[in-house]
Order: structure tokens, then sequence, then C-alpha cells
């Protein structure tokens, strides 16, 4: 029996070592021997850490001293072991340092019936199951590591998820939301505290319903719902009380396996963002002042009513609207006062129309209306005579009483035309026709007016390539004093030397040149000519010659003509009281303050002022006391008239009469008989003109006539 | 026996159990490399329902060793300790040397290193004991059960008769280099308690 056990104990995977009371080795098993090197018979009876001094006072050494002495056994663990025994793993090859083995050690005593102490020492080798432990615990660290970065990261994401501004929504394909952030809980829910979970896609936006949503569904045709390529769509979206919303969405799909795909999608409340919107909209397309459409608007519209009106084969009507002597009440009362005009306009307009009428202003004191779909129970006619009613009514403006009129011009589609720019043009010409025959009226647009607009269009085309190529060309009508009959200046009038037509006179053209901004460039062209003819003249004679100008009072807008005059009369050194500058009676009486400012800065200059055409207007003698006029030039009318008719004459007398009263010169036109002459001469006028002293001529024509009457009296 | 007598005895026993700690408290400094600071061990008895709630913080605590070592000879009996996986990993890693890795979970290698330790702590007990008695007692090499506190509880026939008095004592200690620190519970049955004490007594000559 006891060689049996002592074949196992050979025979075991296992260190066996057996010590007698005295720490000596009774056995040393086969195991020992190959992993020590250390055959039993070389250490048997000897003292174990005697023949192996490294276990002395080790953690084996003691475990031997407690089995032995205090019977107490022991397990000594590997890791707690400082020094183990010295076995090496057998190894295969000898390429490498065989290892030393990873030892578990237990040490039991025992002991047998005579009392004598043993002590079994049994070494396991771990070194396997060593390493497998390694292994299992470094991809233990790294899992734990790897399972610390995913919750950190996922700690990462939930935060952005939940803290983001805009809303995030997670469903799958049935559109059922799996999960959404803080902010679509609060961009959908009136309880921010309740959960999105559960809800259908389609429940929040009005732009999807339950057919759009299935399992059943492929991927692509629920992202063929969606903005998923990067671009953002708007859409409504209805909240838990019901209210709508606009937001814009862009989207996504996250694949989860191959049958399984989640959807996201990014939601921004753009309520604001419309509002902001919104308001910009209004302000592009809404006159500030009188909160009516602007002209952007207007065109607009009336673009998109001829588009419908064309399909319907209805009529429409254009007004375009020109408040008369609203620059006066800007000039007397101030801009406010104009502002609050505009505003009260604006209202009347409105009570004059209905609901589908649109009014715009235009601009400045300019209006239009649409009146769509026109039929025989309201004709444009009745609209018109109601605003001309309306607008004639007095306004109280900052209470004052105000009185102004307007004039339309109206025209008509399909007949005038079949664009928003052609009716509104053709209402405009319309309402030049209106204010021409006498203003607070209506006019429609018609054929002759569009004849005469066309042929206006050319002159001014003509007028401009005229300006260019010089074409113009001054004329001196000679002046002469009455009592003497010398000459005293001359009057410059401009000619336009016509490729085609020949000689072309102002009255054909000086209005297109107003009406077309022309002018401002025409004048200062025409009072530098005379300007420099009367230098020319002043040279060659030595004695100035009083140079008359015409100014149209479109020339008197701004400042314009007072830095102009001022700096050619510092340039050719003219004396400035033989300049007269000539204005219309009619124009003058217009103008009101704002010509006063710019004939006082003239005046100042040292010019003369000229009241031309004098008689044709209603001012008065003593009205024109307040103006710095100097001269006024009795209208020829009078002088026709004068020498055959008595009350003609008596009128131009008494003009003369109140003119000297008032240290005014007087000038007469349109002098053509001698008996004219004589009158003037008994009525004691300053100056004459006239075809009977001499036609308006070339300037070289002037020299030759002067030169051949000499400085002889010219009339007598 | 009376109370005066059980007093003495007990007192006797927690002297000597103390003397018997101090050796296992070298082994552990020896072990550990570091110095240990033992707190004055608390020896009680208590009926064994009480003593367990002292281990009630283990139920909390989720996972639980428990390592048992049995003793035979004039007395026999058994120790049980508790740990919980955190308490015993602490441990543990306050006694390994510094440049080895931490222990983050109870596997092969900790409960063989518990064994390891208890073995000392035990050892070092029933040696006081065997001292004290002047009697020869055979200690068993422990073994170790991991697992959930109330599973083991569930199955173990040592935690049966809750009303019976058990010998409980209470092992603190530091291990400083570390500042780690533990808690050896250790527990014996009635019927053992009987003949300890009648040892203490005759021993005492009481």
């Amino acid at each position: 029996m006891g060689d049996l056990y002592q074949q196992i104990v050979e025979l075991i995977d296992t260190g066996i070592i057996l010590l007698d009371s005295e720490g000596q080795v009774i056995s040393w098993n086969n195991w020992m021997e190959r992993h020590s090197g250390i055959l039993e018979a070389e250490i048997r009876g000897l003292n174990l850490c005697n023949y192996i001094p490294e276990l002395k006072g080790t953690r084996i050494d003691k475990g031997i001293y407690k089995a032995l002495q205090l019977n107490c056994p022991s397990v000594l663990s590997a890791k707690l072991l400082n020094v183990s025994f010295p076995l090496y793993k057998e190894l295969i090859t000898h390429t490498r340092r065989p290892e030393r083995i990873v030892q578990s050690i237990q040490i039991k005593p025992f002991n047998l019936d005579d009392n004598s102490q043993y002590c079994v020492i049994s070494v396991f080798d771990i070194s396997s199951a060593d390493m497998r432990e390694k292994a299992l615990r470094t991809q233990s660290v790294v899992l734990t590591q790897l399972v610390a970065n995913l919750q950190e990261k996922e700690h990462e994401l939930s935060t952005l998820f939940e803290n983001t501004q805009n809303g995030i929504l997670i469903f799958d394909r049935s559109g059922l939301i799996h999960s959404a952030n803080r902010a679509a809980r609060q961009m959908y829910l009136v309880d921010a505290s309740a959960s999105l979970q559960g809800k259908n896609l389609f429940e929040l936006f009005d732009d999807y319903n339950g057919g759009h949503f299935g399992k059943h569904k492929s991927d692509e045709q629920i992202r063929a719902l969606m903005p998923v390529s990067g671009e953002e769509r708007e859409m409504t979206s209805l909240r838990s009380d019901g209210r709508r919303f606009p937001v814009s969405v862009s989207a996504n799909s996250i694949p989860i396996n191959e049958k399984e795909t989640r959807f996201f999608m990014f939601v921004r409340d753009i309520t604001e963002k419309k509002r902001a919107e919104e308001q910009l909209n209004r302000m592009a397309r809404v006159d500030g002042l009188t909160g009516l459409s602007n002209r952007f608007s207007f065109t607009e519209i009336l673009a998109s009513t001829i588009r419908s009106h064309s399909r319907d084969d209805h009529s429409l009507s254009v007004f375009f609207i020109d408040l008369d002597r609203f620059k006066g009440v800007n000039d007397n009362h101030g801009h406010d006062a104009g502002d609050e005009l505009l505003r009260q306009v604006a209202e009347r307009l409105r009570t004059c129309c209905r609901d589908s009428d649109t009014i715009a202003r235009w601009a400045g004191d300019e209006f239009v209306i649409l009146l769509p779909q026109q039929n025989q129970s309201r004709s444009s006619i009745t609209v018109a005579e109601k605003i001309l009613l309306a607008i004639a009514e007095p306004f109280d403006i900052f209470g004052k009483q105000v009185f102004i009129n307007c004039s339309i011009g109206i025209s008509q589609f399909p007949d005038d035309g079949n664009s928003a720019e052609r009716l509104i043009f053709c209402a405009d010409q319309a309402m030049y026709q209106a204010k021409s025959d006498g203003k607070g009226v209506f006019r429609f647009f018609t054929r002759e007016m569009n004849e005469r607009t066309l042929a206006r269009l050319k002159t001014e085309n003509e007028l401009r390539i005229a300006l260019e190529e010089n074409q113009f060309e001054l004329y001196f009508q000679p002046q002469v004093e009455v009592a003497t009959g010398q000459m005293k200046g001359v009057e410059a009038l401009i000619r336009w030397n016509h490729p085609q037509r020949g000689m072309v006179y102002p009255d054909e053209f000086i209005q297109v040149a107003e009406e077309c901004g022309l002018i401002g460039q025409l004048g200062d062209w025409v009072i530098m000519q005379a300007f420099e003819t009367a230098s020319r003249w002043y040279k060659r004679e030595g004695s100035p010659l009083t140079m008359s100008i015409n100014i149209s009072p479109k020339q008197f807008v701004d400042d314009g003509l007072v830095y102009t005059v001022r700096r050619l009369l510092n340039s050719v050194g003219f004396p400035p009281e033989q300049i007269v500058l000539e204005i219309t009676e009619t124009h003058l009486m217009a103008g009101e303050g704002h010509y006063l400012r710019l004939l006082n800065a003239l005046k100042l200059l040292g010019i003369k002022i000229a009241i031309d055409d004098f008689g044709k207007g209603y001012s008065s003698l003593a009205y024109l006391r307040k103006l710095p006029v100097d001269i006024i030039k009795i209208d020829r009318y009078f002088l026709q008239g004068a020498a055959s008719n008595n009350a003609d004459a008596k009128i131009v007398s008494a003009i003369i009469d109140l003119a000297h009263a008032l240290d005014l010169e007087v000038v007469a036109e349109g002098i053509e008989h001698l008996s004219q002459m004589e009158l003037l001469r008994f009525k004691h006028c300053d100056h004459a003109q006239g075809y009977f002293i001499g036609k308006p001529m070339s300037i070289e024509d002037l020299v030759g006539w002067y030169g051949s009457i000499g400085n002889k009296p010219l009339v007598q | 026996m009376d109370a005066q007598a059980q007093a003495i005895s007990l007192d006797v026993l927690a002297e000597s159990l103390n003397l018997g700690l101090g050796h296992v408290i070298e082994e552990l400094a020896e072990i550990s490399n570091s110095k240990i600071e033992l707190h004055v061990p608390e020896v009680n008895m208590v009926p064994k329902n009480e003593a367990l709630t002292f281990t009630s913080m283990l139920r909390s605590a989720g996972k639980a060793i428990f390592v048992q070592q049995r003793f035979s000879g004039e007395i026999t009996g058994e120790a049980l300790l508790f740990f919980s996986e955190e308490e015993s990993l602490n441990l543990l890693n306050g006694l390994l040397s510094e440049n080895e890795q931490s222990l983050i979970e109870f596997a092969a290698t900790e409960e063989e290193m518990l064994l390891d330790l208890t073995n000392v702590a035990v050892s070092g007990v029933i040696y006081a004991l065997s001292n004290l008695l002047g009697i020869r007692l055979n200690t068993e090499l422990p073994r170790c059960e991991y697992g959930y506190f109330d599973d083991i509880c569930g199955s173990t026939s040592l935690l049966d008769d809750a009303d019976d008095m058990v010998l409980f004592l209470t092992i603190s200690f530091t291990v400083v280099k570390k500042n780690s620190r533990a808690q050896l519970m250790f527990f014996q049955p009635r019927d053992t308690l009987e003949k300890l004490y009648d040892h203490i007594q005759k021993r005492l000559g009481l």
C-alpha cells in the first residue's frame, strides 16, 4: 500500500515535500525533481532551508515552523509570497531562459500516533492560470477603461443632447418618437416636464400625416419626407395647446442594424425670425408715413392683377394722383405739416375706395390707386369725382385750415397697355394733362396724349444730343431807352439749330427741358453764353451792355443758380448791375417763400431782377414791393391794344406811374409800331423792345446792326 | 456558570487573543512591508442573530465573501469571517507591494490571497487559544465562498438557531502605508463555547 501511495505521489502533477519535525526532507517527489533539478537522493535527510538557503527567513520558512512547532497550517498565496521555491518550467526549446514557476503553496502539519510531528508541503504551479488571469485582468482593465470612456462620451452626448438650443426628436420608420431633448419638450409641450416619448411625429407637424409613416416603409421613403442633405426646410409645427408655430427642420438617419433605422430631426423655432422677416417685408412694402402700399408693392400687385384679369377678361383702372399746391404747404407750414397733410390725404383716399382697391404712395405728393374688376356699376369716373371732392375739402393741419386740390390721370387695362409699367406711365401722362388743363380735374389717357408723349420723348432725346453737339445759339433783341432811343441793352433769347427742323424756338422745347430735368444744364449754358457775350461787348465797345437773361422757375430749385451767377461774375469781371435776370410773374407768385430767399441771394450779388410778362398774372404792385425786384416788363398784350384802345392805354399808363412810384424801372415788350413808341415816350416809360426796334438776332448781326445805327438814337 | 465567572473568562479570552493577534499583526506587517496598526479587539458573547446585524452593511454592499476555517481537538469549532467585496479588495490592496497593480475585482488571485490572510489571522487566534488553554488544536485550511450575502446565509447551517450565543470577535487594523482598513469578524458556535469556558475556568482554577 505504501508503494502505491509512493507511486501516486510521484505521478501527481504537484510538488510534494514531506518534512520531519526537524525540517529535514523525507520525501521530494518526481515533480520537484523535474522542476528544481534537485534529486530526492541529494536532498533527502537534509534540512530543507539549509539546502536551499534562499528560503531562510521567508514565509515558507515560517510556515514550516508554524506547522512543525505550532501545529498551524499555512496557505501561501503567490501574490503575498516574498520568495518561492527555485522551480522552473520545463521548456521544449532551449532558446530562452527558463521561467520561474508561479507558485501557490500549502503547508499542513500532521502527526502520527507516536506524536511525531511532520508537515507536508504542496507546491502548485499556477503559472498558466496566472497568465490567463493576467490576460483577463488586462482585458478587464481595458474594458473598464472603455466603459468609463463610453460613459464619459455618453455623458457628454446626453449633456449636449439635453442642453442644445435646437429641439431634437429621434423617431423610427413608423414615426414613433423614441426620445426628445429638453428644447423639443419646451417647444412642443405646455408642461415641459411631460414626455414626447411615445407620440407620433405627425402629431407635431402639419406637413405629415399617418400615411407618411409605417414599419413597412423603406428608409428611403422616410428620408424623402424630410430635408436630409444638410439643407433646412421650413415647416409648421403644432404645440400641445393647439398653437401652430413655424420651424426650420433638418434631419438625417442613424442606421441601428440591417433591419432597424432611427431618424433624427433638428427643429428650430423660427417664430421670432419669421416675425422679423414679416416686419422687414412689411417695411419694404409699406410707405412708412401713410401706411399705404409703396411703389414697389403697388407695381407688384398691379402686375399680378393684370395677369389674373388677362385670364378672366376683366378690366381695371390705374389712377395717378398728384396734389396741387402741396409744395406751398411744405414751404409755408413746414415739413411736419406736409407730412400730416399726406397722412390725411391717404386717409381720405381710403374712404373713397373699396377694400379690394390698392392705394399706394408713389412718391412725394403722388399717389396711385388700382381699381380692379371695373364694370358698369362702378365706373372710374365716379371714384375720380369722389376723390376730387374729398381732397378739395379743407384739411385741418395742426389747427390751420389748408386747401389743396389734386389732379388725376387715369389709364385702363387692357385699352392703354398690358403691363404695370405701361399703365402707370399712361396714368402719369394723363395726370400731366389734367395739370395743364387747369388742375383739380381728372383726365383719361388718350391716344393723342400718347402721341404727344412720344413727341416729347423724341424732343427730350434730341435735346440731349443738342446739348452734347452744341446745337444751341443765343439771339439778342435790342432794348432802347425810350427817352433817347439809344440802345441800352439786349435780351438774350435761345434758339435751337435743329439739324432736320431748322431753327426751333424756345416755346417748343423749354417745357420739355423743364420736365426732363435738362433745364438746369441748358439754363447754365444760356447764362454762360450771355455773360461771355456781354463781357466781349464791354471789352470791344468800352461801355457795358445790359444783358437780360430769362430764368426758368425750375432753375430756382436750389442754390445752383446763385452759385453759377457768382462764379461767372467773378470770372468775367462784368459789372453785376448790368445783368438782369428775368422771371415770369406767374412763377414768382407760385414760388412764394422759397423764391424770395433765392432772389435776395441774387440781389446781394448786385444783379437786377425783372418781372417778365407783368400784367398776365394777378400780382399787385403793392405785393411787388415786398420782393427784391428792380424792373417790370409790361406784357406785350397791353401794348398791342394800347395805341387804339383807350382802356389798355390807361392800364399801361397806370402801371408805369405806379412802378415809378415804387422806384421800379419799366420795360415795354412787343413794340411793333411807332405809335406804341410814342405812347411810351409820352408816358415816360424807361425802356422798350420789339420788332419795331429790332428783331432778335445773332451776335454777329447785332454787332452789324449796332455799327450801322451807331450810337445814334435808334428810334425817334 | 455564573456571570462573574463568565465575565472573567471573557476578559481572559480577550487578553490572550490580543496577545495572539500581536503575532498576526507582525506577520501581516512583514507580508505588506508596512506598519500595521491594530485597534483594540472587541470580544463579545452575543446571540447569533445579533451578531448578524453587525453584518447588515454587507447586505447592502452586494457581493460578499465568506471565509470559513475549522479547528478540532479538545474543542471543535469554526471561525467565520465576512467581508464585503469592496472591503476585501481594500484590505488586499493594502497588503500588496507598491509595484503591483491594484486589484479591482474579486477573482481567483484575490480568493487565494484572502485565504492566506484569513489563515494568518485565524491560525494566530487558534494558537493563542491553544496556548491559553494548554491544549492542542488542529486547524484545517480555510475555505472561501463568494456570492450574495443572503444567498450564502440562506445556505449555511452555521447560521441556524439564531438564539445561540456566539463568540464575536472584531479585529480592526490599518495598513499604515496604504491607509487601508479592515475588520475581521470571528464567530464560534455555542456548543463549543461551553467547552471553551470550561477550559478557561479550569485553567484559571476557578
